[in-house]
């Protein structure tokens, strides 16, 4: 099941989400993460960030809310201590990036140049600059535009960009997003969502709203990697990641154009769902003696125009 | 290694009012493997997405493969977990937890209040085993809900119990205890938040190592939604740092 994105071969399409995984250190007490497509790491940003108050997370309805507040250690302490436990590992990874200002983001990045385990970055989007008022980067499509070009300019590996769902279209996102130079997308981030505590009268999270996660977004998520194929599906790979706890689930965002897939809130609780995920594919395709994996990447859109 | 397998119940029995024991068979040798302190998430093998995480429970104790856990309905979780009979299997992922209770002191005071109970009696077993002296304090809102006491008289010797409204042993709080010892080192303690803030603000003169309960996705590191702050104000992880603590580390 290997395949090729940006002249960079994986393993297999099968990766961890980031913020669901740290930085695979935590894994390896469970099983060989080499066996993994790639490590999305955690996010990792220019200065320490301690995180949020707790409440931190809450149980919903076949998923979860989050509000962590991107806690890392900083990219400098990140070179230092976690990445030469890392730097052996037969796996790719992959930065999870963000800042608080466009400098921010092409720092951490550059940062990053010489440390060859890091393949590619992903931008998250979901951090608001804190110059233009705190408008978050992801839900305005000229801050995203600019953002995407400066660090595009400056870096020398591939450029992948996570959106935000909390947008009124995606495919305006997703055609602005390429155009500005992104080398792919990566749909979605958390939907932004809250609960209430009736007993306390008063929100659970400490900071009101957060991240909905887990089954409970996958329409959502499948629904946006179709729109993104649909508008630059023939430009840019897109992987797909939202709600994907079972290989069924993974294959739907294949089918809608996913060249590639990341496990996220299933890795807390099915920690082994990632391997299972790459079983279950390598046995549907072999199945069905498709020949190779690039195939099914969009065959739902196909067999639509039939 | 951290394990997810798919076990078999042996019991799973009603002991209080709201109070249920369940005993597994890991099939497995788990002798000396087993930190006293450490946990694990559970769920049933329904394959149902909600609830969609598992629930952490201590490792009450261990004999050969046997795990005995103790748990309170209080929610969904617990709730579908008092339906599993006995033969259907559960998936547990264990053991969990760095931070554990230490078993090298001499003379030790366990102090449980209510279901917290059981992140201590294997602490109390392993003690024993060493030759170190243990005094148990269970305490509970009223009699009804001393459900552990019998296991507790069954393994140690000095149990005390306190009730909130007298109903049962001394009336008071587990940790009105403090005033009565001497020549006591540690105490251990595993509770309600309440219970541990006023340990934490009167316990003078002991050393304390105290078990910590925090809302938890994952259990094994990841999610970083359990934290706890320490004394330097950064956050610690209780499923992994933790859950035991001692007190100079948090600040609670
Ligand atoms: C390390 C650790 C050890 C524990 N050991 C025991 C034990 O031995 N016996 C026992 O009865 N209970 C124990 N608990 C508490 C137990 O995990 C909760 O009572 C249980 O998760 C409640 O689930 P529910 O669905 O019935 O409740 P609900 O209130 O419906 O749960 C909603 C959500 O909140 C979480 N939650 C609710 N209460 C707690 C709590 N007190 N701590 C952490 N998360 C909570 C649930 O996991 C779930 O995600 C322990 C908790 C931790 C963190
Ligand atoms: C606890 C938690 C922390 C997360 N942290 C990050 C992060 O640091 N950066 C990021 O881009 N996405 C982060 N995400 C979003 C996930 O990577 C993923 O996009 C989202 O959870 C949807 O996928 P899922 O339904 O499979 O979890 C986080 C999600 C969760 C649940
Ligand atoms: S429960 Fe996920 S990090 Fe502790």
């Amino acid at each position: 099941m290997e395949i090729t994105l940006w002249n960079i071969k994986f393993k297999n399409p099968v990766w961890t989400a980031s913020g669901t995984f740290g930085y695979g250190i935590e894994a390896l007490e469970l099983y060989d993460i080499s066996k993994l497509g790639a490590v999305v790491t955690k996010g990792i940003s220019l200065e320490p960030r301690r995180g949020n108050e707790p409440v931190r997370i809450v149980e919903t309805p076949c998923g979860m809310l989050n509000s962590i507040g991107l806690q890392n250690p900083g990219v400098e302490n990140f070179l230092k201590d976690i990445y030469p436990k890392i730097k052996d590992i037969d796996t790719h990874f992959i930065a999870n990036i963000f800042g608080e200002t466009e400098e921010e983001y092409v720092e951490v990045c550059l940062a990053l140049e010489e440390a060859e385990k890091i393949v590619a970055y992903e931008l998250n989007l979901s951090c608001p600059n804190v110059k233009k008022g705190g408008i978050v980067f992801g839900q305005d499509i000229s801050l995203m535009s600019s953002l995407v070009e400066k660090v595009k300019a400056k870096v020398k590996k591939p450029v992948i960009v996570k959106l935000s769902p909390n947008v009124s279209d995606i495919r305006e996102f997703s055609r602005v997003c390429v155009e500005s130079g992104a080398d792919g997308l990566v749909l979605i981030n958390t939907l932004m969502g809250m609960k209430i505590d009736i007993y306390k009268a008063k929100p659970v999270l400490s900071t009101v709203t957060g991240g909905l996660s887990g089954p409970a977004i996958l329409p959502v998520a499948v629904r946006m990697v179709w729109q993104a194929y649909e508008t630059v599906g023939d430009r840019v790979p897109i992987i797909g990641v939202g709600g994907i706890g079972k290989w069924e689930d993974a294959m739907e965002h294949i089918m809608a154009g996913a060249s590639a897939v990341q496990v996220g809130t299933a890795n807390f609780y099915d920690p082994f769902s990632p391997l299972k995920i790459i079983e279950g594919i390598d046995r549907f395709i072999k199945e069905r003696n498709i020949t190779q994996f690039t195939h099914i990447v969009g065959m739902a859109h196909r067999k639509r125009l039939k | 290694m951290i394990k997810d397998v798919e076990v078999p119940v042996l019991t799973n029995t009603k002991i209080g009012t709201n109070t249920f024991k369940m005993e597994l068979d890991t099939g497995a040798d788990l002798s000396g493997k087993i930190k006293p302190g450490q946990f694990l998430m559970i769920r049933t093998i329904n394959p149902s997405d909600d609830p969609l995480i598992r629930r952490a429970f201590a490792i009450a104790d261990v004999e050969g493969g046997k795990i005995t856990l103790f748990y309170d309905v209080v929610g969904k979780g617990t709730k579908i977990l008092s339906l599993v009979k006995p033969g259907e299997k559960v998936k547990i992922l264990f053991p969990l937890g760095n931070g554990t209770f230490p078993l090298n002191y001499k003379e030790n005071v366990l102090i449980g209040g209510g279901i917290g109970m059981a992140g201590l009696t294997l602490l109390g077993k392993e003690l024993t085993k060493r030759g170190n002296k243990v005094t148990v304090v269970y305490g509970a809102k009223t009699k009804s809900m001393l459900s552990m006491e019998r296991f507790l008289k069954d393994l140690f010797k000095d149990v005390y119990i306190f009730t909130e409204d007298g109903s049962a042993g001394k009336k008071g709080y587990a940790t009105d205890i403090l005033s009565e010892l001497t020549g006591k080192e540690v105490i251990h303690a595993c509770g309600p938040i309440p219970m541990l803030k006023s340990l934490y603000n009167m316990g003078h003169g002991f050393k304390i190592f105290m078990s910590f309960e925090s809302p938890m996705a994952c259990g094994w590191g990841v999610c970083l939604g359990c934290v706890i702050k320490s004394k330097d104000n950064s956050f610690l992880r209780v499923c992994k740092e933790g859950p035991v603590f001692e007190k100079e580390q948090v600040i609670i």
